[in-house]
């Protein structure tokens, strides 16, 4: 009897992915609109979702299937990077997709949610992957969870039931944990997939190729090369529409445990053995592991929280966040914060990491930054040199993924002027082709069950310890952000924190 | 994306002085590309065969593989032993405005020059990317002057699809039994992967997987000439790689049996008068599946050549592909 495809062949590199329902809870918000039905719609673009797809959203909405249908439509038109829309595809998608309209807290919409996946299912000949999407707000998370449970929706016995979770991933330790005994009472950890989209930038999965697949670099990724290690995530935008988040997460809760932590894992950590989710998850654990959370004393002294005041951001006046609306007018959250961390590991032991994320800043920008060290003897000093500036290993995420080295050069000419230059990669022009926005990355990973790009529940765990003790010296202590104007690099004090050891911040 | 191709300009023909191609390529990119970025990713040697237009292909190709393209085309008209060159560019444009370009160097050689172009080709290629060697008319096997190139081409691309069966064959077996530089590459494995795709998607289903038990006869229709195209056999390959296949015997021309887990399987190939087309028939005479290539996903005119060039390794299922279909096109 022959039960798996015999024609598939995961070797042959990335392939159509099975047969599947995605459920997309939330579907009348933002992120299936700006995201999740682009991604799809790109998959399905590149022949990589298979025909047998389909796509359920749930929401409050008043929507019927066809209401779905035109406002995906209207999503992909509006959102997709690729234009113009190929009718004939996102025709074949749309042909699988089913609105169900109900609350995500109450029992009313999950009976017609079983039924319109009984008749997906059924009409296939074939369950396929079924993957419950929660682009939902977190509150509604574990609601949704126990309500699939109750109407027999997800078990832990199917691997192909899979949840995916959006970030946050809980506001603090205690309620991470709690997300996660009720994840884990209806799913297996190989079944949930928690998304950080970093992940799924080209940027971040090609740190691991560059660092890992090229003999020159990893021999000098250590504490006896490196200098240090700056890591900036940077908004332009203010708070915007989410202030009602916002307030109750800061930039702290937004930033540091997920996207900043994650970076700081892939650079720091050990080469797995194998190229698969638990080895590549069991060596970020051990990064973060090496963190130890910071205790007041450290708190007051390796970390500078603020907020923005008014001021300018790209040109145009941009409000203070005590004006914004919806935040409330005393809010003592934190819109910047700069933090020195130390990594407790034999590679990496004495090396200071220096992670800086803030709103209102003078760009949008995300960036690794590793610095190495400069050479023992100035031996073109005599000759009129200036010091040596030291080499960088430049890794930009965003806005463009670019990897440039910064070396120095002798200047032509007669006199022996030294100037620093760079040697740099840039995707668009290496590879012509623009790169796959990271959730298609994710989703195509999640319907594969490929979990090597998602956060596992001790990562989890790890990355709220560090925040928590932030977090509550900053509340024992009952210092305020200190405030910094918009359209700069956070409050002057964030300065010191590199100046401290003879270092200085490096401009994105 | 952003498609759009941004024509660069071009130099004059000239009869073949490389020091004088260079020095125009430089003035063309000093005049014509201020402000632009000039990106290579590999050196292509392209042979085009009479009568082919490569203009889709190439203008397709460099949009998403920017690279140095040496474009070589035999012309009857000039005398035996003469080359004329000259250089053009052309960019694509970015949707944020960035022009990324890339360069062409055509040449035009008599009947008896090719040994002019193994030493023409090591004095362009640009170091440090790979050298490919594309002939998608007839099989690159047989130009001796890429032999004398040796290692320094890294992969040698042909197009079974569109030879003959034996020369076919000739690129398969050379494709599966080369270790070293350089590679042999067949584009036609790339050609068919929206046939792959379509049939294998049909198959995630559990009823049809079912089906595969009995599955007794296996029809591929395709190409337009008098002869099935080898490109059938290599589908027939993959599918027989993939299903367990062992040729037992000859039937008729084209129509071969062959032994599956449980029972017997009678493959057949034609040509395609109309569309090309895929079918499978069952034991239970339920009804068959079949595949229309007007039915298929279209890409664009590059994708299955920039995937063959991306490919840095052995793919081991078009390696195992390649031995089934040699294995069952044998004397037919």
């Amino acid at each position: 009897m022959i039960e798996q495809n015999p024609l598939r062949d995961p070797s042959e590199g990335l392939e159509t992915a099975p047969p599947a329902t995605i459920v997309i809870f939330g579907a009348s918000g933002d992120l299936t609109r700006r995201k999740l039905i682009p991604a799809l719609y790109n998959l399905a673009v590149d022949g990589l979702l298979s025909p047998s797809t389909s796509i359920v959203g749930f929401a409050r909405r008043d929507w019927n299937d066809a209401g779905f249908q035109d406002g995906m439509h209207r999503a992909v038109t509006e959102f997709s990077r690729r234009q113009p829309i190929d009718e004939n595809v996102f025709g074949a998608l749309a042909k699988g997709m089913r609105y169900v309209q109900g609350d995500f807290d109450l029992a009313d919409g999950y009976p017609k949610l079983a039924k319109t996946l009984a008749s997906i299912e059924s009409e296939r000949h074939d369950p396929g992957v079924r993957l419950f999407y929660l682009a939902t707000p977190p509150a509604s998370y574990e609601p949704i969870v126990k309500r699939l449970a109750e109407h027999t929706l997800a078990n832990r016995s199917n691997a192909a039931v899979r949840i995916v979770v959006e970030k946050p991933f809980g506001h603090d330790l205690q309620s991470a944990m709690q997300l996660n005994g009720v994840l884990a009472d209806v799913f297996e950890e190989s079944q949930i997939f928690r998304i950080d989209h970093y992940l799924g930038k080209e940027t971040v999965q090609n740190l691991l190729v560059f660092r890992l697949d090229n003999g020159f670099f990893e021999p000098l990724l250590n504490r006896a090369h490196v200098s240090h290690v700056q890591i900036t995530v940077a908004e332009a935008e203010g708070v915007g529409t989410r202030a009602g988040y916002y307030e109750s997460a800061g930039v702290s809760r937004d930033m540091l445990q997920n996207h900043l932590l994650q970076l700081l894992s892939l650079v720091c950590m050990e080469p797995p053995v194998h190229f698969e989710a638990k080895s590549v998850r069991d060596e970020k654990v051990k990064v973060l592991k090496a963190i130890s959370p910071f205790s007041s004393q450290d708190a007051m002294r390796n970390a500078v929280r603020g907020q923005y005041t008014r001021g300018m951001v790209e040109g145009n006046a941009a409000k203070g966040y005590l004006e914004e609306e919806g935040v409330s007018p005393t809010s003592t959250t934190e819109t910047f914060l700069a933090v020195r961390l130390e990594v407790n590991s034999w590679r990496w032991a004495g090396v200071p990491f220096f992670l800086r994320s803030g709103k209102r800043l003078p760009k949008r920008a995300s960036e690794i930054d590793i610095v190495f060290k400069r050479p023992p003897y100035e031996l073109f000093r005599e000759r009129g040199a200036s010091r040596p500036s030291p080499n960088v290993l430049r890794l930009r995420i965003q806005p463009e993924e670019r990897i440039s080295l910064s070396f120095e050069a002798k200047m032509p000419g007669q006199q022996f002027h030294i100037e620093e230059v760079r040697m740099d990669f840039s995707y668009t022009t290496s590879f012509g082709s623009e790169s796959p926005e990271a959730y298609e990355r994710l989703l195509l990973d999640a319907l594969h069950g490929d979990s090597t790009l998602f956060a596992r529940e001790d990562e989890v765990a790890l990355s709220w310890k560090i925040v928590d003790s932030l977090m509550n010296a900053w509340k024992a202590s009952g210092a305020k952000p200190l405030p910094y104007a918009a359209g700069t690099w956070g409050p002057t004090e964030a300065d010191e924190l590199p100046a401290r050891d003879g270092r200085r911040w490096i401009a994105p | 994306m952003d498609r759009t191709l941004v024509p660069l300009g071009h130099t004059p023909p000239r009869p073949l002085d490389l020091q004088q191609l260079r020095s125009e390529l430089t003035a063309l990119w000093r005049d014509e590309g201020k402000g632009v970025s000039r990106a290579c990713h590999a050196t292509l040697v392209l042979m085009v065969s009479p009568g082919e237009d490569p203009d889709p292909l190439l203008d397709d190709l460099v949009l998403t593989h920017p690279s140095r393209v040496l474009r070589v085309e035999h012309d009857a008209k000039l005398p035996p032993r003469d080359v004329v060159a000259w250089a053009s560019g052309c960019c694509m444009k970015r949707s944020s405005g960035m022009l990324v370009c890339s360069e062409t160097l055509h040449f035009l050689t008599g009947e008896e020059a090719e040994d002019r172009l193994p030493s023409i080709v090591r004095s362009l290629a640009v170091s440090g990317v790979p050298l490919a060697v594309i002939s998608r008319g007839p099989s690159p096997l047989h130009l001796s002057w890429v032999d004398e190139l040796g290692d320094d081409v890294d992969v040698i691309v042909g197009r079974s699809g569109g030879l003959d069966l034996i020369e076919a064959q000739e690129l398969w077996r050379e494709s599966v039994k080369r270790t070293g530089l350089p590679r042999v590459e067949d584009v036609t494995w790339d050609e068919l992967r929206p046939w792959r795709t379509a049939i294998q998607s049909t198959f995630d289903r559990a009823d049809n997987v079912a089906r595969l038990q009995a599955l007794s006869q296996v029809k591929i229709e395709i190409g337009q000439r008098p002869e099935p195209s080898p490109a059938g056999w290599l589908l027939a390959g993959w599918l027989g790689s993939r299903l367990g296949w062992k040729r037992t015997r000859k039937l008729g021309a084209n129509r071969i049996q062959v032994e599956r887990p449980g029972g017997l399987t009678i493959l057949e190939l034609q040509s395609a008068p109309a569309s090309d087309t895929v079918t499978l028939r069952f034991e239970d005479e339920s009804e068959p599946l079949t595949w229309v290539s007007k039915e298929l996903r279209t890409e664009t005119p590059s994708a299955p050549l920039s995937r063959t060039l991306h490919r840095h390794d052995f793919s081991p299922v078009a390696v195992a592909a390649r031995n089934m279909a040699l294995e069952l096109a044998e004397d037919t």
